[in-house]
């Protein structure tokens, strides 16, 4: 009788420790698919043809009050503008005409107790400004060519038409970083990056410094001359509406 | 209610331990002064009173909205009047508030609201005549002061710095395309990227980001295209916030049924919005009730409306009109009456306009008009209303006499005109009554009366300006025959008057009117009998030995001059009236000084309250402390009343001071006021030697303490006002009967908001006073309490449709009694004991914005075991004075918005 109450203790015990055990390393059932942040960011303004795609619908035109949920894509047409705000701390987001951009972000609180959203620009090609609300939480634009991570500051990205990452840093820093380094773009720098070379920095030209974030209503071409290391020059034509 | 802000945790627990005093104080206060008291004598119909919930702080250039109910059973009211000053004005301007939903409102106008206070109290006048007003007692010296805070650009006010806590490890991100960046480049830009900062980064707005509420879009005070407009804002607070409770309001319209809404953010794109300034205010709670908000912010739309509309919209027009029922049954006695109104404003082009409307059946041919009805047109430089105007031209000639005819200004900022011409009094025939063959006259008649105001003027009062006041009031002789046969009884009678009044002012003013002098002088002629017509030249120069250089009967259509004018004689001054003032408002000081003199006959039929025979000065300063949360006011005053002594009888000396603190720390604890105000009155007769006239010497000792508290305890909101008011007069006349009169007023209010869409309000108040020394003794009790629900908030009905229901219980006892007085036979003893119970529900239904109906139901029992008690021939005799009675009433109110 004691035996077999000892033997049963002994099983009992083995099977509270194994599913303990289990439940411990159990790995998840496969989730479904996590439901995307919603209203991370608003449509201010548009002009000319704006469209977004969520969840990998169709597309759809959008205008102003739209609201945006992460992964949502973002595509402008010729002459067209799109002008974005997020919702936990106001940075500004413009899209240039013919660009395509994913929005994304994350909802965390921060140490102060405040929302914020971790923010992801995915730019597949095009241009767009941004201006940054400082000390709040993470920016961040990724292309093919580079990642640039900002840090509560004002400058134009673009990726020109041999995927080449541009930071034209107008104030603050932004930090330029591919598998091969990563580099302070501070005010009145330029910075670039491509797949093959650790990033770079270099003063920006006058010529270099576009305008056409606060130019939202005239139409104009300018031009943007690039320098690489070996000296090769290439102009970037860039028409602005 | 005043913005919330979130608390640090700290904070937050304090907070909540004052709270749970608070309740505890409440409760304990409340069994207090639920014991004996009176109001001031009985009233045969039950109590009557005004019901309102004091407005506690204002916002400078702003309108206050104000409500109140009026509670008179067996009685119509026939205007409720809310009064209201600033520090720069000497005398009240008045609007009638208008029947509403919750019984009545009005508003003091953005105009009047200015730093640092505006005082207001309210006037009832009812159908028999009588009048309630609120506060209780002394309106006039004693009303309600509003705290008005300088205008911001945001309401909101930063939260302290809060605590912090442990970081929270932040996830990698969603990658909508992994192939572009590599899971190891990813790694190595999480080790490179620096820790964010956490301190607040202050917003291009003003606000800080770690607001609950932050704008999105329009900036504020920014400019936006029409075209461009875009409402929104999101949530950031720790709690999840409870998108049914989000509410949005465009230039205070609701317009939450129109918004996009998510527990994130709010967002309202109109259609059409017009140029100019629009205010927008968002307010919310999170899912544990707490509020959030609310938030206001202005922005400008700049050019003609919105580019969205096909049509663009060149005339505006809005306003509302409403009708109202009431069927009252009052002791078996039907009392019925209805009213019907409209408020309307338009604009086309650069023209303005508005018109407004009152209609009611208590309308009586034999009573002044109790109808309204205005239009009024015109640009800024030029207006013209037809109807009920209220000029007010000058304190000393015209402010605020009703005129019904037509009103004109002209007001280019160098050269204005003012005119306004028409009737102030209608002609009402006298009552005669004839008993037993025997005719008696019961009401006099009244005489129609015209009133004419010129004012012309130079310059502008934010500068330099000079005006002219010529004022001219005349009754109609001819519009009123008084029966004078040998076989009618009358008494006394009444007399058409002529009155003429000329008078001019100057003012300077600099740095936005924060320093201000103004000088104002009048002269009078009143003739208080024109039925006899003007006397020439010669008849003055017998009568009075004044020697004028014309004919006085030459100019009858100014003026006439008789017997019965006063003054005869202009050269002693005793028509003259004249007075300084001085605002100096810097170094947080508000400081306003005067003197005036109002000579024993002058007389302005334009403005009636004005007293004369008096002089003196005031000195009052308002000391703001500690970046506005402490004030502090010291005043003084002087008065002389009665100074022209030629009727041998003594002037008397007032000399008032008081003196009060403001704390208002913290919009999250309590806030208080303090007042203490002495009053004596003394004509320095010494009746050993002065056998004609009575002595008079009395101090008047009032104190007051308020106490207004919003907070939270057992995760509920609530609002606390606490009142005690002690007034002392004490008569240092030594007679047989005291003038010495004690009254102590307690109240306390208490509404709470559950986290259901219910909220309660109870109230307690408490009068106890002691007349002539113990010689009368009244005390009253009052309870209420009241249920307001919000069937809207629970989002479960037809979008658009807003519904409310409300239940309350209130319960009146008195009781006292006077000892025998020489107005009663002799061992007459008068007892006051009544009690009344009140039922109160109903409810009010929104459609749209547009539609509004309520329906309101009060029952009433009043019963009264007051009366005299006598003894006649030994035998004691009890004699009830008041009956008791039951009172109901229905009311049925709808409005229509347009």
């Amino acid at each position: 009788m004691r035996k077999l109450l000892l033997l049963f203790c002994w099983f009992a015990g083995s099977g509270l420790a194994f599913a303990a055990h289990e439940n411990h390393d159990a790995k998840p059932s496969p989730a479904a698919p996590a439901t995307p942040e919603k209203d991370i960011a608003l449509v201010l303004k548009t002009a000319g043809q704006v469209q977004i795609n969520s969840n990998n619908g169709a597309w759809q035109n959008v205008a102003r009050g739209a609201r945006l949920n992460a992964g949502a894509e973002v595509r402008t047409g010729d002459q067209a503008l799109a002008a974005i705000v997020f919702t936990d701390d106001k940075s500004l987001l413009k899209v240039r005409s013919n660009s395509k951009v994913v929005i994304n972000g994350k909802r965390e609180t921060a140490a102060s107790g405040s929302q914020r959203i971790f923010k992801t620009i995915s730019m597949e090609f095009g241009e767009l400004w941004a201006k940054v609300t400082k000390g709040n939480a993470p920016f961040r634009v990724e292309t093919p060519a580079g990642v640039a991570a900002v840090k509560g500051t004002i400058f134009y990205s673009l990726i020109d038409s041999e995927g080449k990452f541009y930071i034209i840093c107008l104030d603050g820093v932004v930090e330029l970083i591919n598998k091969l380094g990563s580099v302070l773009v501070k005010a009145g720098q330029t910075g670039t990056s491509t797949p093959e070379v650790a990033p770079e920095t270099h003063p920006s030209t006058p010529d270099e410094l576009p305008n056409w974030a606060n130019d939202s209503e005239g139409n104009g071409e300018i031009e943007i001359e690039f320098q690489n290391q070996s000296g090769q020059k290439k102009k970037l034509k860039i028409r602005y509406q | 209610m005043r913005p919330k802000i979130l608390h640090s945790s700290a904070v937050k627990r304090g907070s909540e331990r004052f709270g749970w005093f608070i309740t505890c104080m409440i409760l304990a206060l409340s069994l207090l002064i639920t014991t004996e008291v009176l109001p001031q004598g009985g009233f045969p119909a039950g109590n009557q009173q005004i019901e309102h919930f004091p407005a506690t702080s204002g916002i400078d250039g702003k309108p206050i909205s104000i409500e109140a109910r009026v509670l008179a059973p067996g009685r119509a009211v026939v205007y409720l009047r809310l009064y209201f000053k600033s520090n720069r004005d000497q005398a009240f301007k008045f609007v009638d508030m208008r029947p509403a939903a919750a019984g009545y409102v009005g508003q003091i106008p953005a105009g009047a609201v200015r730093i640092p206070v505006i005082q207001y109290f309210l006037i009832a006048l009812l159908s028999d005549r009588s009048v309630i007003n609120y506060p209780m007692r002394n309106p006039y010296g004693q009303p309600i002061e509003v705290l008005i805070r300088e205008n911001t650009e945001s309401s909101i006010e930063t939260r302290p710095t809060p605590v912090p806590q442990a970081p929270q490890k932040t996830s990698t991100p969603e990658n909508k395309n992994p192939r572009e960046v590599s899971p190891q480049l990813l790694d190595k830009i999480e080790k490179l990227e620096r820790p964010v900062a956490e301190e607040a980064a202050p917003a291009s707005s003003g606000e800080t980001l770690l607001a609950p509420i932050l704008v999105l879009s329009p900036e504020p005070l920014s400019a936006v295209a029409p075209s461009e407009v875009i409402i929104a804002a999101s949530f950031m607070t720790e709690n999840v916030v409870d998108s049914s409770s989000i509410k949005i309001l465009l230039d205070g319209r609701n317009v939450t049924g129109k918004a996009e809404i998510s527990s994130a953010m709010v967002s309202f794109t109109p259609t059409q919005i017009e140029a100019g300034e629009h205010t927008v205010t968002i307010s919310a709670r999170d899912q544990s009730g707490a509020f959030i908000g609310p938030l206001d912010w202005r922005f400008q739309v700049a050019g003609s409306s919105s580019k969205a509309d096909d049509e663009p919209s060149k005339n505006r027009v809005s306003g509302l009109a409403y009708a109202e029922m009431r069927r009252e049954k009052f002791n078996g006695v039907n009392l019925n009456n209805n009213n019907i109104g409209a408020d309307l404003s338009g604009k086309t082009g650069p023209l303005q306009y508005s018109a407004s409307a009152y209609f009611t059946s208590l309308e009586d041919a034999a009573l002044q008009p109790r109808n309204r009805f205005v239009i009024s047109a015109g640009f800024p430089w030029l207006n013209v209303t037809l109807g009920d105007a209220t000029p007010y031209y000058d304190e000393l000639i015209l402010y605020g006499r009703r005129v019904r005819g037509i009103q004109a200004s002209l007001y280019t900022g160098w050269i204005n005109f003012d005119v306004v011409t028409g009737e102030t009094v209608r002609q009402v025939d006298p009552l005669y009554v004839t008993v037993a063959g025997q005719t008696t006259r019961q009401r006099f008649g009244t005489f129609k009366q015209t009133l004419l105001g010129l004012r012309p003027s130079f310059g502008s009062r934010n500068g330099f300006h000079w005006g002219f006041t010529l004022l001219k009031v005349r009754d109609d002789k001819s519009s009123l025959s008084i029966q004078d046969s040998s076989n009618v009884v009358q008494f006394g009678r009444v007399t058409p008057r002529d009155n003429l009044v000329i008078g001019t002012d100057i003012g300077l003013a600099f740095d936005r009117r924060r320093f201000e002098i103004k000088a104002s002088g009048a002269w009078s002629l009143l003739t208080n009998d024109i039925s006899p017509g003007a006397l020439s030249a010669d008849s003055l120069k017998k009568i009075s030995d004044v020697d004028l250089p014309f004919n006085p009967q030459d100019f009858t259509r100014w003026f006439i001059l008789n017997e019965s004018t006063s003054p005869l004689d202009p050269t002693g001054k005793t028509s003259l009236a004249y007075q300084l003032t001085f605002n100096f408002n810097y170094f947080n000081q508000f400081l306003t000084a005067g003197y005036k003199q109002i000579g024993s006959e002058y007389v302005s039929l334009g403005h009636s309250f004005l007293r004369n025979d008096i002089r003196g000065f005031f000195v009052n300063d308002r000391w703001r402390m500690l970046r506005n949360r402490v004030y502090l006011t010291l005043g003084l005053e002087s008065y002389n009343d009665h100074f022209n002594t030629i009727d041998q009888r003594p002037s008397t000396r007032l000399n008032t001071w008081q003196f009060g603190v403001g704390i208002f720390w913290d919009p999250n604890l309590p806030s208080f006021n303090f007042n203490f105000r002495n009053n004596n009155r003394d004509n320095n007769i010494d009746t050993t030697v002065v056998k004609n006239f009575s002595p008079e010497d009395n101090a008047t000792r009032d104190l007051s303490f308020s106490l207004n508290y919003d907070f939270n305890a057992l995760n509920l909101d609530h609002a606390v006002m606490l009142n005690l008011t002690n007034s002392d007069r004490v008569d240092n006349v030594k007679s047989a009967i005291s003038g010495s009169v004690a009254s102590n007023l307690k109240s306390i209010s208490l509404r709470t908001r559950f986290q259901m869409p219910l909220t309660s309000t109870l109230t307690f108040a408490t009068n106890d006073n002691d007349i002539a020394g113990g010689q009368s003794l009244f005390k009253y009790n009052m309870f209420s309490g009241r249920a307001d629900y919000d069937f809207s908030r629970q989002r479960t009905e037809p979008a658009g449709l807003q519904i409310r229901a409300y239940g309350a219980f209130s319960s009146v006892s008195a009781s006292g009694g006077t000892s025998p007085t020489a107005a009663l036979p002799a061992g007459a003893i008068t007892v006051i004991d009544y009690n009344q119970t009140g039922f109160q529900f109903g409810g009010a239904l929104q459609y749209n914005e547009k539609h509004e109906f309520t329906l309101d139901i009060n029952l009433l029992n009043y019963k009264d075991r007051g009366g005299v008690q006598t003894v006649v021939d030994g035998v004691p005799t009890f004699t009830s004075m008041n009956p008791s009675f039951k009172n109901s009433l229905i009311r049925a109110y709808y409005a229509f918005r347009f």
